[in-house]
C-alpha cells in the first residue's frame, strides 16, 4: 500500500497541476464579482496539491508496516473484473448503436457467464425474464424512455 | 377545531385513503429504483392528480413520503441508493445486511426511523410552522455558505480509513462540482469543448456509478464459488427489537429534528439532512467505531432525517410560498392548480386545506410504515439472490435508471466510467461518501461565497455580523479538526503508555 500511496499521491499531484493550469485561463470576471470563475478551481487545485504532497510524504515516512498490494493482477478475480469492465463498455457501445434490448441480449448472458453461471437454460431464461421485466416495468408501466440506439431511431 | 374535523373527514374518506395508499406504494417502488427519484415520481403522477382535486394532493404527498423511504431499500440490500437521500444509509445499511446477514433488521430499523421522522416533521408542521419559517427566512447567502461548509466538515467523520484520502476525495468531488458553465460569469470550466459537460457533472449517474457499479465490480472479484451461493439471512423478527429501539431512539429523535429544520431551509434537501444527521449521530455515539460496519444508529440517523425533510420542506412552502426542495417545487404547481395559494395568509384563509395536507402527511407515513413492515420479508429475499444473477441485474438497473434521468447516453458513459474509477479508488482505500459530499455541496459553497462577497464588497467581515453563519462556521471547524486532533492525541497517549 505504501507504493500505491506514493503513486496515488503523484497522480493527484499531476491532476492538481493540470486543474490549476486550466483554471488560469478562466477569465470573464465581472466587476461586481470579487473572485471570478477561476478562483474556486484554483483554490481546490491548491488544496489537492497540498494533500497530494502530504500523502506522498506519508507513504515515504510512515512507520506503519506496508499492507499488501491493492491489485493482484495475476488473480482470477482481478481478471474477471477487467473482463466485466470491458463488457460494460461494450454494453454501452451496443446500447448506443442498437438500443437497450439488443444490449441486454448481448450483456446479460455474457455477464452471468463471467460470474460463473454455466447452465444454458438459466443463462437464456434469466436473460429473457429480465428483458421482459424491464420492458413491462419501465417501458409500459412507468413509460420511462429507454435508449433506442441509432438503429432504433433510424427505424423509427 | 371545525376546520380540523372537516379536514379529517376528507382525508379518512375511502377514496382519499385509497389514493394515498396508491401514492405511497408507487413512491416506494420509484424510490427503490436507482435513477428514479421522488422528483421523477411526483412529476410522472402529477397530470393524473389534476382531476382528483384534494385527493390528488394527498396522493402526491404519499408519493413524496414513499419515494424518500424507498431509496433505503436498495441502499441496504444492494448498496445502491435509490435516491440521493439514501446515500448515507449505504454506509451502515449494506454492511448490516451483507456482512452480518441481517437485512431484515436493517430494513426494520430503516422503516421505524423513516416513520418516526415523517410523523415528527408532520407534527412540527402542525405546531410550529410559522415560527420555524421565520428562522428559515433569516437564512441568507452567508448562512447558506456556512451551511455548505458545515456539510463539508462531515468529510473527516465519514473518512473511515485515511483522513488525507477522505479530504482528497472531498476536494475531488468539489472540483467535479466546478465542471460546467459558471452561472455568475457564464464561463465554461473544464468542459474541454464538449456539449455534455456544459451542464456540469450530473450527480445521480456519478452516485450510481460510485456506489452501485463499483460495488458490483468488487463483488465480482470474489471467489467464483461464493458468487453461486445464497447468503443466509437472519430474519428472526420483522418488527424492531426493544434493544434496537432503545439504542436508536435518541438518534432518531435528534435526526428527525435536524431533518425538519434542514428541510425548512429553502434550497436544501434530504441528502444534506441525512449526512448532517449521520455525522451528529457518529459524533455523539458511545460506539463511534461501529459506524461504517453496520451500526444501527448509522441507519436510523439518515433515514429519520431524510423522511423528516418531507414535513420540513412543506413549512416554507405553506407559510411563505417558497418550496423547501425540488419535490415541493412541483407540489407548489400542483397546489396552485387546485386553487390553494401558499403564503402567509394560507393558515387563516384556507385552514381546512392546510389541515388536510398535514393530516395527509400523517396518513402517508402510517401507510409507509405498514407497507414497509408488510413487505420486509419480500424485500429481504433480494439478499438471498446469488451474486452471479444479482450483479448483472444491478448493472441493467443502473443503466436504465441512469438513462431515465435525462434520456442522455452521456450519463450512461459517465456512470460506467465512474463505476470503474470508483472500483480503483476503493481498492486504493478511498471512501466514496466524501466525493459525493463534495459534488453535492460544491455549488452551494462556491455560489453563496461569491454572492456573499458581492454583498459585502469583497470583505469577509460580513460573517462577523451574521451570527448564524458564524456559529455554523465555528462548528464546522470543530467538526473538521476534532477527528484529526483526537487521532493525534490518542497516538501520543498510546506511545506514552508504551514508554
Amino acid at each position: 500500500m505504501k507504493k500505491s500511496n506514493f503513486a496515488t499521491g503523484l497522480f493527484f499531484l499531476a491532476l492538481s497541476i493540470f486543474a490549476y493550469v486550466q483554471a488560469r485561463s478562466m477569465m470573464g470576471k465581472l466587476d461586481s464579482d470579487a473572485l471570478g470563475p477561476g478562483f474556486w478551481p484554483k483554490l481546490l487545485s491548491a488544496a489537492m496539491m497540498i494533500l497530494s504532497v502530504v500523502l506522498i510524504l506519508q507513504s515515504l515516512f510512515s512507520r506503519q508496516p506496508a499492507a499488501g498490494a491493492p491489485f493482484d493482477v495475476k488473480s482470477e478475480g482481478f481478471r474477471r473484473v477487467v473482463k466485466i469492465s470491458g463488457l460494460m463498455v461494450l454494453f454501452g457501445a451496443v446500447i448506443y448503436a442498437a438500443g437497450i434490448y439488443v444490449g441486454m441480449v448481448v450483456m446479460l448472458p455474457l455477464c452471468m457467464f463471467l460470474h460463473g453461471e454455466r447452465n444454458k437454460r438459466i443463462l437464456l431464461g434469466l436473460t429473457a425474464a429480465i428483458i421482459v421485466f424491464i420492458y413491462l416495468t419501465f417501458g409500459l408501466g412507468l413509460k420511462v424512455p429507454l435508449p433506442k440506439g441509432l438503429l432504433g431511431s433510424y427505424l423509427g | 377545531m371545525d376546520a380540523f374535523l372537516q379536514a379529517a373527514a376528507l382525508v379518512f374518506s375511502p377514496a382519499a385513503l385509497f389514493y394515498t395508499f396508491l401514492g405511497v406504494l408507487f413512491g416506494i417502488l420509484c424510490g427503490a429504483m436507482p435513477g428514479l427519484s421522488a422528483v421523477m415520481a411526483v412529476s410522472i403522477m402529477l397530470p393524473f392528480t389534476f382531476s382528483l382535486k384534494d385527493t390528488g394532493i394527498m396522493m402526491l404527498l404519499g408519493i413524496f413520503c414513499g419515494a424518500v423511504y424507498g431509496g433505503s431499500i436498495t441502499a441496504i440490500l444492494i448498496n445502491t441508493p435509490g435516491t440521493a437521500n439514501s446515500a448515507a444509509t449505504c454506509l451502515d445499511g449494506y454492511p448490516m445486511a451483507h456482512k452480518h446477514g441481517q437485512s431484515g433488521r436493517a430494513l426494520s430499523i430503516s422503516t421505524m426511523a423513516s416513520t418516526f421522522g415523517g410523523l415528527l416533521s408532520a407534527l412540527m408542521l402542525l405546531w410550529i410552522a410559522p415560527a420555524l419559517s421565520k428562522i428559515a427566512l433569516n437564512f441568507g447567502v452567508p448562512e447558506m455558505f456556512a451551511l455548505g461548509v458545515f456539510g463539508l466538515s462531515i468529510v473527516t467523520a465519514v473518512s473511515s480509513h485515511s483522513v488525507v484520502k477522505g479530504l482528497l476525495g472531498a476536494v475531488l468531488g468539489l472540483l467535479l462540482g466546478a465542471v460546467g458553465m459558471d452561472t455568475t460569469s457564464a464561463t465554461f470550466r473544464y468542459t474541454f469543448g464538449t456539449t455534455y459537460l456544459i451542464s456540469g457533472i450530473q450527480f445521480v449517474p456519478l452516485l450510481i456509478g460510485l456506489f452501485a457499479f463499483s460495488q458490483c465490480l468488487l463483488s465480482a472479484e470474489a471467489d467464483i464459488k461464493s458468487m453461486a451461493k445464497s447468503k443466509q439471512d437472519k430474519l428472526a423478527q420483522i418488527l424492531p427489537t426493544r434493544e434496537d429501539i432503545r439504542r436508536t431512539g435518541p438518534t432518531i429523535l435528534i435526526s428527525s429534528i435536524i431533518g425538519t429544520v434542514v428541510g425548512a431551509i429553502p434550497g436544501t434537501g434530504g441528502d444534506i439532512a441525512s449526512w448532517i444527521s449521520y455525522n451528529v449521530a457518529k459524533r455523539f455515539s458511545k460506539r463511534p467505531g461501529a459506524f461504517g460496519d453496520g451500526a444501527p444508529e448509522g441507519i436510523a440517523a439518515p433515514e429519520a432525517a431524510n423522511n423528516a425533510v418531507s414535513g420540513g420542506a412543506m413549512i416554507p412552502l405553506l407559510t411563505l410560498g417558497i418550496p423547501g426542495d425540488s419535490v415541493t417545487a412541483i407540489m407548489l404547481g400542483a397546489l396552485m392548480m387546485q386553487g390553494i395559494a401558499p403564503g402567509p395568509l394560507l393558515f387563516t384563509t384556507q385552514t381546512v386545506k392546510v389541515y388536510t395536507i398535514i393530516i395527509a402527511l400523517f396518513v402517508s407515513n402510517v401507510f409507509m410504515c405498514l407497507l414497509g413492515y408488510g413487505a420486509i420479508r419480500i424485500f429481504s429475499k433480494i439478499s438471498l439472490v446469488p451474486a452471479k444473477w444479482l450483479n448483472p441485474l444491478v448493472f441493467v438497473f443502473c443503466t436504465v435508471g441512469t438513462f431515465a434521468i435525462n434520456n442522455n447516453m452521456g450519463d450512461v458513459v459517465l456512470m460506467i466510467g465512474a463505476g470503474i474509477v470508483g472500483y480503483v479508488l476503493i481498492k486504493l482505500d478511498f471512501c466514496m461518501p466524501p466525493i459525493i459530499l463534495g459534488l453535492i455541496l460544491s455549488d452551494t459553497v462556491e455560489s453563496n461565497l461569491r454572492r456573499t462577497l458581492v454583498l459585502s464588497d469583497g470583505s469577509l467581515r460580513i460573517f462577523l455580523t451574521h451570527p448564524i453563519a458564524l456559529a455554523l462556521l465555528a462548528v464546522a471547524a470543530v467538526s473538521l479538526l476534532s477527528p484529526i486532533i483526537l487521532k493525534f492525541w490518542k497516538g501520543r497517549s498510546a506511545k506514552s503508555a508504551e514508554k
